[in-house]
């Protein structure tokens, strides 16, 4: 039988690595939208830290680690990695979200300068801490970053503008890296 | 002439530029200005109005005179002032606003006729007769006017645009704003600290006071080393901030590369910095100005601080022989420095009575100086005590006339600065900025011991206000001096004497506006362009507001400032601009057919943000119309694919989701059954059409809703503000899928035959009747089918997640060819669902009801909507209005255009007549002729009629026939079979 | 412009989507007189002073926010929650 080939969203657009910072595409994640039904919370809750050892972040937060991890996500939240337990959908409402996103993972010494000069945020580690999500723009692309670690931010963006986004960030980090 | 043994600059590195094609040397830390004056150079520039010769007047960015062109070609920037570009190996700059040269400028023949160009002079003359003056006045005054210019070529420097937070900003570098920024910094505040110029010290550097027992520059470098050692302090050096913003933003210009040699590549020349700050600190200092006496703008006569700064901070002596003058005590220090440098004063002429001076010096007090000699630069100036009058011969004339707070930034919210008669100046005005203190030389303190004491007591208020201690309080020790001043804002005389240099406007100019009633301070600034130039009045407008004041009998602070405005500095349009060109306009969303479509030759067109392909050109197709007629006829036919993915998808679920369509649909989707698709209208509050699209009910609490390509946004905030702010009982959640999904439609006759080849159940149309959905095995993968049709065809929609988007598409056109079918794009999408008269944003242009377009059955009576109250207001339903109808043409001209309006067939098609206009048009190959949607007042009672279309524009006129919307297949059984 | 996000923090202006007069929240009912209808959809204030107005978080939580600012000094002082005002404005 003929099968459907995949093509990620950012194919043929990354890695693109200049000096000390990269920027890879992550791939293959299973990424599923989470809101709990009205009063259903505490139970929601309870059932992701039953199903996938995580509680649901607080705002502006993510919990897990690498493989499954919760992030707040604005009105939702966003299961990145496990594949969702069917359980879960007694408490909350679930909807397949693995092929909206692009990810681009930022890693290396110029993240932050090239990410001030594309969002209006503070970027900088005191402000914006490992575990820390945010949500903003990124030049004119609404963006959800999310600071893995101290190096390393994780930029989620709509899959259409992959494109867009990688060219903002190349941009952005070669202006960088050329003022050194 | 430089002076040995003094100056910050490199004397180990010789540096080469050039200047109106000479060669000059220079040294490593040289400006321009500092380089040519060592070389004996005076003269710099050109007037804007008259021409005048004029030479180098300040040390600073405030410099009005001596400004130049940059760089040349593409890289060429105009009205840089000399004053502030750095040298570097290689530079190029010239003069401005002279021909053939520098020396003999034809146009300075405006200075004899100055009588005549005086203040107004444009406004008077220029005025008639009419047809003057875009033919005769306008090209006159564009090649009079405007100084130096731009190449006109594409430049391809980088620019940059930054955010930053902080604690504390502090504006200036100088002694206050380095004491502001070590004891905060030590105190722990996270501190960024701006400086223009490109070493720290401010004062510091130009002067030649101790602090702390070491030379006053010594005491700044060491300070900023310890502040650089900190890892909670940003100092930031050439660059300014432009202006203060709402809630602690300012706006600063970083001048990254303009002293750098190479041009063009990756690194930025300027970034435009946006920085937010919890508190800042305005350390500005003052900026000295000058004395308005008879002939006082030639090349040679300087501001007494300038003259400072050019032997102390870069070791050059700006003449042999130099004259002060002055009606303050700070003038008196630049004699003593020259004095210890060896350079001859000739005099210090100082209008205070009561003036004294221990220098060894000829020495006039109570005296002015009346008037000046020296085409291209100073030769001689006239003393005038008593009435007694001494000529005595200098090159240089140091003169200040008191020194100006820079106030600036504390009036960009809004705010006027308060007169001080101790200093003769203005201050700022407390709280003019919220949570900004102004410390120092900003604030009217003129000594270095009140600006180390200022700069302590405002940190230390805001230390307490962030929970944090001063480690020190100790300050360092400076001699403490007082500043004297007296009132001397113009000297009387034969000859002008100039106030705005740049704009050549005199006293007497002002004194003329008040004559013709231009009194009030606005109005005297736009009669004579006072403060208008580059410098925007720097130098010159406390003087002017002074004589402005003289002449109206009234006080200065009762005649008050102009309003000052960012930017503090020009600023770069590209800066500003960065990212708002080329590629980085606006973001670009390609479908996961993108690649596909590009690689079939199809031209893509934008639809929003998102490329959609225009049509797939074939072999021999020379013009779109060719493709666009055969991919119609390809679907009518047989059968065509085109990406759908575009469309806004709202994935809502919950036990009350049917309420919320309910609500925002007119029509009725709670009593829609699983597994079905409705078209729903949604409209404004206002009774107008927001959006159209199709609702599949996946589930009994799980809907899928579509909305236009273009609409998707505004209906995704639509929800969130009906959910959110009317309705949050609501058990519910949507979020935007359409991402998620990569979707086709599949239209024409043999769609079923194509969409079985990819299902892995097969459907027919008993299984899967019109209107019906499913999620549903693609190849093996979960995707989705609906049946439904934007083309009149019997037609599907195919669904499969993003990643098998590229895959599934090619697949279905290849399949679609072996039974000759294939893709089809936007043209012929567009001319099918004319055929069917299907909306699109075209039509649902947001003036449109839904009775306009013959839907108002769909607006249900069961339920209250949104907008259904006003779109049962009497007006929107006039049958006067107009109403959605089609046209074709009848008679010999058979081309319709979109965008010309109607009028009946005996009417003189203008204005007043207009019964309506085309909103789509297409060429219709299944029936031979255009079609065309229209609005027509009163049209649904006018099928059959008669009217014609006028294209004013292109001068085009089609007799036409009203017809019904829906030209093909009116019954619809194509769709349903 | 900054503007305090009650999920989010303060936040450069360019994030949010800007309506305009908060009383937009309180949707008459569908019986309710053409005054009231009319006051609703067109009648707008435009004070020199205090206002309150309606925000949308686009490019942040997607929250509809109550911001109450004052149009002379620029100030912002609050900025609430929309869903939890459920229609009632003080």
């Amino acid at each position: 039988m003929i099968k459907l080939l995949t093509k990620s969203a950012a194919d043929g657009l990354t890695p693109i690595k200049l000096s000390n910072t990269t920027i890879v595409e992550m791939l293959s994640l299973n990424l599923t939208s989470i809101s709990e039904y009205k009063g259903n919370s505490k139970k929601l809750s309870e059932q992701l830290k039953k199903s996938h050892g995580l509680a649901i972040p607080r705002k502006g937060r993510a919990t897990g680690r690498e493989g499954a991890r919760a992030l707040w996500f604005g009105q939702h939240t966003l299961l990145v990695g496990a594949k969702p337990d069917e359980k879960l959908t007694n408490f909350g409402i679930l909807t397949d979200q693995s092929d909206a996103w692009v990810i681009l993972r930022m890693s290396g010494g110029s993240i932050e300068d090239v990410l001030m000069r594309l969002s209006p945020i503070d970027v900088r580690l005191k402000a914006f801490k490992s575990g820390d999500v945010v949500r903003t723009s990124l030049m004119h692309v609404n963006v959800t970053l999310h600071r893995v670690g101290t190096d390393t931010i994780d930029v989620y963006g709509f899959r259409s503008m992959a494109k867009t986004l990688c060219h903002e960030l190349t941009q952005a980090l070669s202006t960088v890296v050329a003022r050194h | 002439m430089r002076i040995s043994g003094k100056g910050l600059i490199n004397r180990e590195k010789l540096v080469n530029f050039k200047f109106d094609g000479s060669d000059y040397k220079g040294f490593e830390g040289d400006t321009v200005a500092s380089a040519l004056l060592a070389s004996g150079k005076k003269l710099f520039g050109r007037s804007f109005k008259y021409h005048r010769p004029r030479g180098v007047l300040t040390a600073g960015s405030e410099e009005p005179n001596a400004l130049l062109t940059v760089g040349q070609g593409a890289f060429q920037d105009p009205n840089i002032r000399a004053t502030t570009q750095e040298i570097f190996e290689g530079l190029i700059t010239k003069s401005q606003n002279n021909w053939p040269n520098l020396h003999y400028d034809i146009l300075s023949a405006n200075d004899l006729f100055s009588d005549f160009l005086g203040a107004g002079f444009y406004y008077k003359t220029f005025m008639w007769p009419k047809s003057f003056w875009e033919k005769v006045y306008e090209p006159f005054i564009r090649r009079a006017a405007g100084l130096g210019a731009l190449s006109g070529l594409h430049n391809s420097d980088t620019y940059e645009k930054a955010y930053t937070f902080c604690d504390l900003l502090i504006i200036g570098g100088g002694p206050s704003g380095l004491m502001a920024a070590k004891i905060a910094a030590e105190a722990g505040l996270d501190v960024i600290i701006v400086e223009q110029e490109p070493i720290f010290g401010g004062r510091l550097i130009s002067e030649t006071e101790e602090v702390d027992g070491m030379p006053g520059s010594v005491w700044a470098a060491k300070t900023v080393k310890n502040l650089e050692e900190l890892n909670n302090v940003r100092l930031f050096s050439r660059t300014t901030v432009t202006g203060a913003y709402d809630q602690g933003t300012f706006a600063a210009v970083e001048r990254v590369g303009h002293h750098l040699p190479k041009r063009g590549g990756d690194r930025p020349l300027e970034c435009f910095w946006r920085i937010v700050a919890k508190h800042s600190i305005l350390a500005a200092g003052a900026i000295e100005r000058s004395i308005a006496f008879p002939n006082n703008d030639r090349p040679g006569i300087m501001s007494a601080g300038a003259v400072r700064t050019y032997l102390n901070r870069f070791g050059v002596s700006t003449g042999k022989s130099v004259a002060l003058f002055c009606n303050n005590n700070t003038a008196h220090n630049t004699a003593r420095d020259l004095l210890e440098s060896g350079i001859d004063v000739a005099a210090i002429i100082d209008t205070r009575e009561d003036s004294k001076t221990d220098l060894n010096v000829p020495f006039y007090n109570g005296a002015e100086v009346s008037n000046t000699s020296g085409r291209h630069g100073l030769k001689s100036i006239v003393v005038k005590k008593s009435n007694t009058e001494t000529t005595i011969e200098v090159d240089c004339l140091a003169v200040s006339g008191g020194w100006n707070p820079t106030v600036h930034l504390t009036c960009h919210m809004n705010a006027r600065p308060v007169w001080d008669e101790k200093i003769l100046s203005f201050v700022p005005k407390i709280g003019a900025i919220p949570n900004m203190a102004v410390i120092g030389a900003a604030n009217g303190l003129m000594d270095t011991h009140m600006c180390f004491a200022s700069a302590e007591k405002e940190v230390s208020l805001i230390l307490k206000a962030s929970g944090k201690t001063a480690k020190s309080k100790k300050l360092p020790k400076v001699e403490i001096t007082k500043y004297e001043i007296a009132p001397k804002w113009s000297v009387e005389g034969k000859g002008r004497a100039w106030l705005d240099y740049q704009n050549d406007v005199t006293v007497k100019d002002i004194q003329q506006a008040v004559r013709e009633n231009f009194k009030s301070v606005e109005h005297m600034k736009r009669y004579t362009t006072q403060g208008m130039a580059i410098d925007q009045g720097k130098n010159s407008n406390v003087a002017a507001l002074a004589i402005l004041a003289d002449a109206t009998g009234q006080g200065i602070p009762e005649t008050g400032t102009t309003t000052f405005r960012p930017p503090f500095v020009p600023v770069s349009i590209a800066s500003m601009g960065k990212n708002a060109q080329g590629i980085g306009f606006a973001p670009q969303r390609h479908t996961t057919s993108h690649i596909a479509s590009v690689d079939r030759g199809a031209p893509m067109v934008e639809a929003g943000l998102w490329y959609r392909p225009s049509y797939f050109p074939e072999v021999g197709e020379t013009n779109w119309r060719q493709s666009c007629d055969r991919e119609v006829e390809m679907v009518r036919s047989n059968v065509g694919v085109c990406d759908v993915s575009t469309l806004g998808k709202i994935d809502i679920q919950g036990p009350d989701a049917h309420k919320l369509l309910d609500f925002v649909y007119t029509n009725m989707f709670s009593t829609l059954k699983v597994g079905k698709v409705r078209y729903g209208l949604m409209l404004r509050e206002d009774g107008h059409v927001m959006d159209d699209g199709t609702t599949a009910r996946l589930a009994e609490n799980h809907y899928l809703m579509t909305t236009t390509t273009a609409a998707a946004g505004q209906v995704m905030r639509h929800l969130d503000f009906v959910h959110q702010c009317l309705h949050p009982e609501w058990d519910l959640s949507f979020i935007s899928v359409t991402e998620q999904w990569a979707q086709f439609a599949i239209a024409g006759p043999k769609s079923q035959e194509l969409i079985n080849a990819v299902l892995d159940q097969p459907i027919t149309s008993d299984t899967f009747p019109f209107m019906s959905c499913a999620s549903i095995g693609v190849l093996g993968e979960l995707g989705r089918l609906f049946r439904i049709s934007f083309s009149g065809e019997h037609g599907y929609e195919i669904a499969v997640p993003s990643r098998y988007g590229e895959s599934l598409f090619r697949l279905l056109v290849s399949r679609a060819e072996e039974i000759g079918g294939g893709p089809y794009g936007m043209e012929a999408l567009n001319v099918l669902r004319l055929e069917k008269g299907f909306i699109t944003h075209a039509e649902i242009h947001g003036r449109v009801t839904a009775f306009d377009l013959g839907m108002e059955r769909m607006v249900s009576k069961k339920k209250d909507c949104i907008g259904k109250t006003s779109a049962a207001r009497p007006g929107l339903l006039d049958n006067e209005r107009e109403q959605l109808i089609a046209i074709k043409p009848v008679g010999p001209i058979k081309q319709i255009v979109a965008g010309a309006h109607l009028f009946d067939l005996n009417d003189n098609p203008i204005r007043q007549n207009d019964r309506g206009y085309v909103t789509s048009v297409g060429f219709s190959p299944t029936f031979g002729h255009f079609l065309g949607l229209a609005f027509l007042k009163n049209g649904h009672e006018r099928l059959g009629d008669r009217i014609k279309m006028v294209d004013h524009l292109r001068g085009i006129e089609t007799e036409c026939e009203v017809v019904n919307t829906v030209s093909f297949d009116p019954k619809g059984d194509r769709l349903r079979d | 412009m900054r503007i305090p996000c009650p999920v989010c923090g303060e936040r450069d202006r360019r994030e949010f989507y800007y309506v305009g007069d908060a009383k937009i929240v309180k949707r008459p009912s569908p019986d309710a007189s053409e005054d009231i209808w009319n006051d609703y959809l067109h009648n707008r204030e435009n004070p020199a002073g205090v206002t309150r107005d309606l925000w949308y978080h686009e490019s942040g939580c997607n929250s509809w926010l109550v911001v109450t600012r004052n149009t002379v000094t620029h100030e912002v002082e609050t900025a609430e929650l929309a869903i939890d005002l459920k229609g009632e404005l003080s």
